[in-house]
C-alpha cells in the first residue's frame, strides 16, 4: 500500500476513525494492527522478519539496562547489533557479497533468489539507534513491548522513514492522553497533500522524461543525458521528500510529531550543508553512530577525511547492495573531505553571485553522483558519465514533447514558488498560526488536490526509497 | 471531530464545485475549440469540424498516422483523413472515435483501420489510463469508453467522476492548441516522419513469453464494436496489418491469423490486408525507408501508401 493510492485513503479513513474514538491501550493496539496490515500489504510473511528484529532489540535493550557491569552492557549491545545486522546482511547484502566473491574466483556459491523486505534498512537503523542510545544511557529501555513495537513499526514511517529516534517517539507513544486535535489534523492534512503534489505532480511527471532517456541511454547524446540527470535530481528529491511530507502529515493527523527530513537541500552552498538538509534523519544517524564512533574530527585532519569517506561509503552501502551505491557514497565522501580541506564546509558567502555560484556547484556536483544512483549497472553509469563529459553538443539534444515540456516546466515553477518563497520561511505550523492561517491552509490543500488531478501522473512508479 | 468533519465536508464541496465549473468551462471554451494536437482532442475536432464529409477515414496508432497518406489512396475515389493517434494500440481508440465521429454527423463510406496483432496480446497491454488518455474528455459521449473505465479498476472509476481529472496532462497543451487554432492549415492528418533508421542502435527485444491464448478480451470487444458499427452504418471496413523492420514478437503469423479468424467470424464483408511481412513489400525492406524499427520515414510511407492503394484495388 502506498500513500498515493486510493487503497491507502480508505485504509487511513478507517484507521483514523478507530484511532479517534479509542483511548489507552486500545490506541496502541489499533496502531499496531494497522501497521501490521500496512506492512503485510506488500509481502505478508515478511512481517515475521520485522517481529524478529523487534524482539532482538527489545530484549537486548532491557538486558543492557539491567546489566550492572560495563562488560555485560557491551555484551548485550553487541548481541543486539550483530543479530539485527545479520538480518540486514542476510536479506540485503548476502547476494552482493556472494556475487563479488564468485567474481573474484574465491567461491562458487549459489545466488539466493529473494525479494528484499520493504523498508528493511529503515527499521533496522531505527532499532539500532534505540539499542545504542539505551547503552549510552541517554534513554531508558522501553518495558512495554506494544509501545516499542509501535516505535519501530508505526506505519507512516515504516517503509521509507524518516528514521525516528526513540527520545522523540517513545514519549509520544507512551502518552495515552495524546488526542487527535483539529490543529494537528489540519496541519497534517495540508502537509500530506503537499507531499502528494511533490510525488505525483512533480516527481512522477519528471520521471516520464528521465525514464525514457535512462532506459534507452545508448540512443541519447550527452546533452540529453545531462538534462535527464538534472531532472532526476529533482525527481528523487520530490519523490523522497514528498514521501516524508506525506509520512509526517499522516502521523500528524493521528497526533504524532515526526522530525523534519528535508530542508530545501538544493539551495545549499556546500555539499556539507546539503547533507545537513537532505535525508536529515539518515545523515544525523550516520553522524551520531558511524562518524562519531570512528572518532569524528577529534583525531587529526587525515583521520577526519578517512572518517568522512568511510561514513559516506557506509551510507552508500545502506542504500543498496551494489557498487553503484558504494561509488555514490564515495563521491559524496570525497566532496565532504574536499570542502573540509578548502574550509568551505559551512561558511555563508555574503555576495549573492558567489552564493548562486556555490548553489550551482552543489547542484552539479550532487547531480553527478545521482548518475550512479539512477543507473541500473556500473557500466551504464560509467557510459552515461563519460557521454555527459565528452558529448555535450546542443545540436544532438533530444527535446521533449510540448505537452511533457509544459507539464514539467509548470510543475517545477510551482515547486520553486512554494518551496523557496513559502515553505522556506513558513512551516505548516507557522501558516496555521497566522491570521487567517486556517483559510490559507485550506486554500493550499484545495490547490494541491486540483493540481494533482490536473497534472499528476497517475501511472507513476512506487517511491524510489521503498527499495531500500 | 465535528470540526474535522466540517473541514473535510467543506473542502469536498468546494472541490466538487470547482471541478464541475472547470469541466464545463474548459470543455466548452478551450478543449472543444482546439483543432490540432492529439492530447487536446484537436485532431478529432478537426475531423469533425473541417473534414466531416470525407469519403474515407484512417484510424490506428502512430503506424497509421505516419505511414498512410490519404492523398496516395486514389483507389477509394474520394477525399480521406488520417485520424491515427500516437502512442496507443489503436483499436480502443478506433472504437471510441467511431462512436464520436458518427454522433457528430460524419459518415464516411470507407474506414481503414490499422492494427497490430501484438497489441491484442495481454503481455503488451498498456496501462489503462495511457490507453484512453487522449479520449478521456469524451467520456460522457462514449458508451464503450465508460465500459472501459469500469473495467479499469475502482481507482479509475472513482477518478473518472472528476471533470478535472478528464483533462489530466492535457490542460496545458489544450490551451496552447486553443491559441493556435486560427493558424491551422488545411491538412489530411498524415504526418510523415523525417530521418533514417540507425541500424547500429537496434536493440529491439523479441517477446518470447506469450501464451498463445492470451488475447485481451476488451480489445477484441473494441474490434467487434468497430466491425458492427461499420456494418450497421454501411461503412466498408479495411483492416491493415503494417510491417515492422524487425519482428517484435515470435510467431507473428500465428497471431495475425488468429486475429483474422476472429474478424472473419464477426463479418465476412471486412477485408483484411496483411502487409506485415516486409519481404513481400518490394523496395521497402531497406533501412533507408525507415525512421525506426516500427515506423517508415516519409520516403517509406509514400511507398507503403502506394502499395496499400494497389492492394485496395485488388479487394
Amino acid at each position: 500500500m502506498i500513500f498515493n493510492s486510493l487503497d491507502f485513503l480508505v485504509f487511513f479513513i478507517i484507521i483514523f476513525l478507530f484511532f479517534y474514538f479509542s483511548f489507552g491501550i486500545t490506541r496502541g493496539l489499533i496502531l499496531f494492527i494497522s501497521s501490521c496490515i500496512f506492512y503485510m500489504w506488500f509481502i505478508p510473511s515478511y512481517v515475521i522478519i520485522l517481529f524478529i528484529t523487534i524482539f532482538i532489540d527489545y530484549y537486548a535493550a532491557i538486558h543492557i539496562e539491567e546489566s550492572e557491569s560495563k562488560i555485560g552492557k557491551k555484551k548485550h549491545l553487541i548481541i543486539g547489533i550483530v543479530n539485527t545486522c545479520i538480518v540486514l546482511f542476510f536479506f540485503k547484502y548476502y547476494n552482493f557479497f556472494v556475487d563479488n566473491l564468485n567474481y573474484l574466483g574465491f567461491t562458487s556459491i549459489k545466488h539466493w533468489d529473494i525479494i528484499l523486505p520493504i523498508g528493511l534498512s529503515f527499521h533496522v537503523f531505527q532499532s539500532l539507534s534505540y539499542v545504542i542510545e539505551v547503552y549510552r544511557g541517554n534513554i531508558r529501555a522501553e518495558r512495554n513491548l506494544l509501545i516499542y513495537s509501535n516505535f519501530v513499526m508505526m506505519f507512516p514511517q515504516l517503509v521509507a522513514g524518516p528514521i525516528e529516534r526513540a527520545d522523540n517517539m517513545l514519549p509520544q507513544l507512551r502518552d495515552n492522553q495524546n488526542k487527535v486535535s483539529y490543529t494537528d489534523f489540519s496541519i497534517g492534512f495540508g502537509r500530506f497533500f503537499w507531499g502528494l503534489f511533490k510525488k505525483v505532480a512533480v516527481a512522477d511527471v519528471v520521471s516520464q522524461y528521465v525514464d525514457a532517456v535512462y532506459n534507452n541511454y545508448l540512443h541519447h547524446s550527452g546533452s540529453t543525458l545531462l538534462l535527464a540527470t538534472f531532472l532526476f535530481a529533482i525527481q528523487i528529491y520530490c519523490d523522497f521528500s514528498g514521501y516524508s511530507d506525506m509520512a509526517i502529515g499522516v502521523a500528524r493527523m493521528l497526533g504524532f510529531k515526526f522530525k523534519e527530513n528535508f530542508s530545501i537541500p538544493y539551495f545549499s552552498k556546500s555539499v556539507t550543508e546539503f547533507w545537513r538538509r537532505w535525508h536529515i534523519s539518515l545523515s544525523s544517524w550516520l553522524k551520531d553512530y558511524i562518524y562519531i564512533s570512528f572518532g569524528g574530527n577529534r583525531k587529526g585532519t587525515l583521520i577526519t577525511y578517512r572518517n568522512l569517506l568511510l561514513t559516506m561509503l557506509i551510507g552508500g552501502l545502506w542504500h543498496g547492495a551494489s557498487w553503484n551505491f558504494v561509488i555514490w557514497g564515495g563521491l559524496n565522501g570525497i566532496y565532504l573531505s574536499f570542502e573540509k580541506l578548502l574550509n568551505i564546509s559551512m561558511d555563508n558567502p555574503k555576495n549573492i553571485i558567489v552564493k548562486l555560484l556555490r548553489i550551482g556547484y552543489v547542484f552539479v556536483a550532487i547531480s553527478f553522483t545521482w548518475i550512479f544512483f539512477r543507473a541500473s549497472t556500473l557500466s551504464q553509469a560509467k557510459y552515461i558519465a563519460y557521454k555527459i563529459i565528452t558529448d555535450l553538443s546542443p545540436a544532438k539534444f533530444n527535446s521533449l514533447s510540448t505537452s511533457i515540456l509544459l507539464s514539467i516546466t509548470i510543475s517545477l515553477l510551482l515547486l520553486l514558488l512554494f518551496e523557496f518563497f513559502l515553505f522556506r520561511k513558513h512551516s505548516f505550523d507557522k501558516i496555521y498560526l497566522m491570521k487567517h492561517g486556517k483559510k490559507y491552509l485550506n486554500i493550499l490543500t484545495i490547490f494541491f488536490i486540483i493540481y494533482v488531478l490536473l497534472n499528476g501522473n497517475f501511472n507513476g512508479a512506487q517511491f524510489i526509497y521503498f527499495q531500500f | 471531530m465535528r470540526l474535522i468533519l466540517i473541514k473535510i465536508a467543506s473542502i469536498i464541496l468546494i472541490l466538487l464545485l470547482i471541478d464541475k465549473l472547470f469541466g464545463f468551462f474548459f470543455y466548452n471554451y478551450v478543449f472543444k475549440k482546439t483543432l490540432s494536437g492529439e492530447l487536446s482532442g484537436g485532431s478529432l475536432h478537426y475531423l469533425i469540424e473541417k473534414k466531416k464529409n470525407v469519403d474515407f477515414i484512417i484510424f490506428g496508432s502512430s503506424r497509421a498516422k505516419h505511414q498512410i497518406d490519404p492523398e496516395l489512396i486514389s483507389n477509394l475515389n474520394g477525399q480521406g483523413y488520417n485520424a491515427g493517434i500516437n502512442g496507443v494500440g489503436g483499436v480502443i481508440y478506433a472504437s471510441v472515435m467511431m462512436e464520436i465521429v458518427l454522433k457528430a454527423g460524419s459518415k464516411p463510406k470507407v474506414l481503414i483501420l490499422q492494427l497490430d496483432s501484438k497489441h491484442f496480446l495481454k503481455s503488451n497491454e498498456n496501462k489503462p489510463m495511457k490507453e484512453i488518455n487522449a479520449l478521456y474528455p469524451f467520456l460522457s459521449q462514449s458508451l464503450f469508453l465508460r465500459q472501459y473505465v469500469e473495467h479499469s479498476g475502482w481507482r479509475e472509476k472513482v477518478l473518472s467522476n472528476s471533470d478535472i481529472y478528464r483533462y489530466n496532462s492535457k490542460a496545458y497543451i489544450s490551451i496552447v492548441n486553443y491559441f493556435k487554432r486560427n493558424r491551422i492549415k488545411d491538412n489530411n492528418g498524415f504526418i510523415p516522419l523525417e530521418g533514417n533508421l540507425d541500424t547500429l542502435k537496434l536493440v529491439k527485444p523479441v517477446n518470447n513469453q506469450i501464451n498463445p491464448e492470451d488475447f485481451y478480451d476488451l480489445k477484441l470487444k473494441a474490434l467487434k464494436n468497430v466491425i458492427n458499427t461499420c456494418k450497421e452504418n454501411n461503412i466498408k471496413l479495411y483492416i491493415v496489418f503494417p510491417p515492422e523492420f524487425i519482428e517484435s514478437i515470435n510467431d507473428k503469423d500465428f497471431y495475425n491469423n488468429k486475429l483474422k479468424v476472429f474478424i472473419y467470424k464477426e463479418s465476412n464483408s471486412v477485408r483484411v490486408i496483411d502487409m506485415s511481412n516486409i519481404k513481400n513489400l518490394k523496395g521497402l525492406s531497406g533501412p533507408e525507408n525507415w525512421k525506426d524499427e516500427d515506423h517508415f520515414n516519409g520516403v517509406g510511407a509514400s511507398k507503403f501508401s502506394k502499395s496499400l492503394n494497389d492492394s485496395l484495388a485488388i479487394y
